[in-house]
């Protein structure tokens, strides 16, 4: 389980997270939505321990703060929204970085799987710089799909965190992408992913989490949290949720703008 | 996971770089082999190694003379050309990965410039300073070290803002650095005496003329302790490429990465630099060269890297002895006119590519 309290971070001296609680679960895919700089991806990073934070982040008991790199990196796996590459590095080669140094499976499988599952297959010999930005972002997650290959280890389950993943694709691999990160959940292991897409949010998110002005606005499940007024009052337009008979609320911007 | 295919076994993934990188390793250990011997074998003198080895399994006599020129002049050159090109060599690798630029160079950034400028005080103000007895014939290598790894952490820390290292704040910082340090180099080699002043012209043209079996004493341990640990950081100047946050997510302790690369890079080029002057270019054709051909990947990229650049730099030194024998030409000479146009032709292919 993934627990954070009271967590603040300043970017100098502003403020851009102020006393956020959140939690996670294992076996559910939790999604943090909200407009353009509400901290939402602060937030995640915060919780991965990539940026210091004010407050206590703990993640499968381990305190976030004080954990070791190495100790963090076996239990959970990170997307970020953009990884630049240094050097000519080909797609495989990039794929097994995420393979542990103590790995007892077999390396290449693992890593042909994971591309299978981005929809990367023969994809191996590539130049990753050589990529359009989707195909790079893919390959970047099949990386982080191979450092947390097993959703439940024998200590427990592991965590994807995911920062955008979907931002770049088109909606095919957007929805491959989604079910990917879905199975990891439905398999035992947690999921946090930054979503802009509110209705793929809804379609795959078993738990929504609503940042707006570095805060938490609401949470619940996506029928819960996507209410007219709330969105309205969180992005700051018109968006009109109605619901689908089969895969809950569905949302629909409006043309005229409010407050902009 | 059952259903994986069993195609996946059994052959060479594509993609995979390793098998090549690792034949090319072995490839270059001929290659060194044979610029040692060819190092040994060539010189000013006539003499020459097959009939001195010859005699010497015939169990003969080997003339005084044969012994000096192989035993006293060519081997000790030829062991501490090995080292100053794999120092330099490696050096350029870990800079390259730790700055994750390929034209990072510790020529080019200052690294070199601090190194001489660490030399040259002690060169100079060397009866001035109160450590300079006790640390005896190992002074100039130990200031030449802290002058590098000061260059390098100044340098490390004007280039990194926030965890990201901008390569533009990196390549105009180093030349403003290498600049401030030759003009403080300058102001010393302006107040030196007539013998300190030769001292340092001749040390800084860039020469392996001065190996001797006394030196070597020194440069062993200090070159080779670096060399030896560099394979360590390979895993992590690898994760590295994909970023400091990306590379801390996979478990890499970033910051003792940093500066376990910065101390190696110090040591290697500081004492190369101390025992044989300004040799430049080595540091960033031999990785670049291998990059190309095997990828970038550092755990066979620093190992190739300290053979190929002990061969080239043997090979340039046979060069810079025999072109104009009996004289010298300066090997930093050769180097750096093959080296210059290299590093020309890589920002120019790399323009459209690479964004400074």
């Amino acid at each position: 389980m993934l627990t954070a309290r009271d967590l603040s971070v300043n970017y100098g001296s502003k403020p851009v997270l102020r006393g956020v609680d959140l939690t996670a679960h294992p076996g559910q895919l939790t999604a943090i939505v909200g407009p353009n700089g509400s901290g939402k991806s602060t937030a995640l990073k915060a919780v991965t321990g990539e940026l210091p934070f004010i407050g206590d982040v703990r993640l499968s008991g381990m305190d976030v703060a004080h954990a070791r790199p190495g100790d963090l990196a076996s239990v959970r796996a990170v997307l970020p929204q953009f990884t630049p590459l240094a050097f000519p590095f080909t797609v495989l080669e990039v794929v097994r970085l995420g393979v542990s140094r103590g790995a007892t499976f077999n390396c290449d499988q693992i890593v042909n799987e994971a591309l299978h599952r981005v929809g990367l297959d023969g994809y191996q010999g590539r130049y990753f710089q050589e990529l359009s930005g989707g195909e790079q972002q893919r390959v970047q997650l099949a990386r982080v799909l191979v450092q947390v290959w097993q959703p439940v280890g024998d200590d427990g389950p592991r965590w994807l965190f995911l920062d955008e993943p979907v931002s770049s694709l088109d909606i095919g691999h957007q929805l491959q992408i989604m079910q990917v990160a879905r199975t990891f959940a439905d398999m035992g292991g947690g999921v946090i992913a930054v979503m802009h897409d509110l209705n793929l949010t809804a379609m795959f998110a078993d738990k929504v989490v609503l940042f707006s002005n570095g805060g938490v606005v609401s949470q619940g499940t996506a029928t819960e949290v996507f209410t007219d007024d709330m969105l309205m009052q969180a992005y700051g337009c018109r968006i009109a949720v109605s619901m689908a008979p089969s895969s809950g609320p569905f949302i629909l911007p409006q043309t005229a703008a409010l407050n902009i | 996971m059952a259903n994986l295919s069993e195609s996946y076994s059994n052959r060479l993934a594509e993609g995979d770089r390793s098998r090549g990188a690792r034949r090319l390793g072995f490839a270059l250990i001929v290659l060194l082999a044979v610029a040692c011997m060819s190092g040994l074998a060539v010189g000013a003198s006539d003499t020459s190694l097959w009939h001195a080895l010859f005699d010497y399994v015939r169990g003969e006599d080997i003339s005084r003379r044969d012994q000096i020129v192989l035993w006293d002049i060519r081997l000790p050159r030829v062991i501490m050309g090995c080292l100053v090109g794999a120092a330099l060599a490696v050096s350029g690798a870990v800079l390259q990965g730790l700055f994750r630029n390929p034209l990072a160079d510790p020529g080019i950034v200052g690294v070199s410039a601090g190194a001489s400028l660490g030399a040259v005080v002690v060169i100079v103000l060397g009866g001035m300073l109160p450590f300079a007895a006790l640390l005896g014939p190992w002074l100039i290598s130990v200031s030449a070290f802290v002058g590098a790894w000061s260059a390098t952490m100044v340098l490390y820390r004007i280039a990194t803002r926030r965890g990201c290292t901008s390569v533009a704040t990196m390549l105009l910082a180093g030349i403003a650095l290498a600049a401030l340090a030759m003009a403080l180099t300058g102001v010393l080699v302006y107040l030196a005496d007539d013998a300190q002043m030769r001292d340092f012209t001749f040390w800084n043209m860039g020469s392996l003329a001065g190996a001797s079996w006394s030196r070597l004493t020194i440069a062993v341990p200090l070159i080779s302790l670096p060399l030896f640990l560099s394979p360590l950081l390979a895993r992590g100047l690898n994760a590295l490429a994909l970023g400091e946050a990306a590379a801390g997510h996979l478990g890499l302790e970033v910051q003792r990465l940093k500066q376990g690369a910065i101390l190696i890079v110090a040591g290697a080029t500081g004492a190369a630099v101390a025992v044989s002057g300004g040799i430049g270019f080595v540091g960033i054709v031999v990785p670049h060269l291998l990059r190309l051909v095997n990828g970038p990947d550092h755990r066979y990229l620093l190992v190739n890297s300290a053979l190929l650049g002990a061969a080239l730099l043997l090979l340039a030194d046979l060069l810079s002895r025999t072109i104009i024998a009996p004289a010298e030409l300066p090997i930093g000479i050769i180097t750096a006119f093959v080296g210059g146009p290299f590093f020309l032709w890589i920002l120019l292919r790399q323009r459209s590519v690479v964004d400074l």
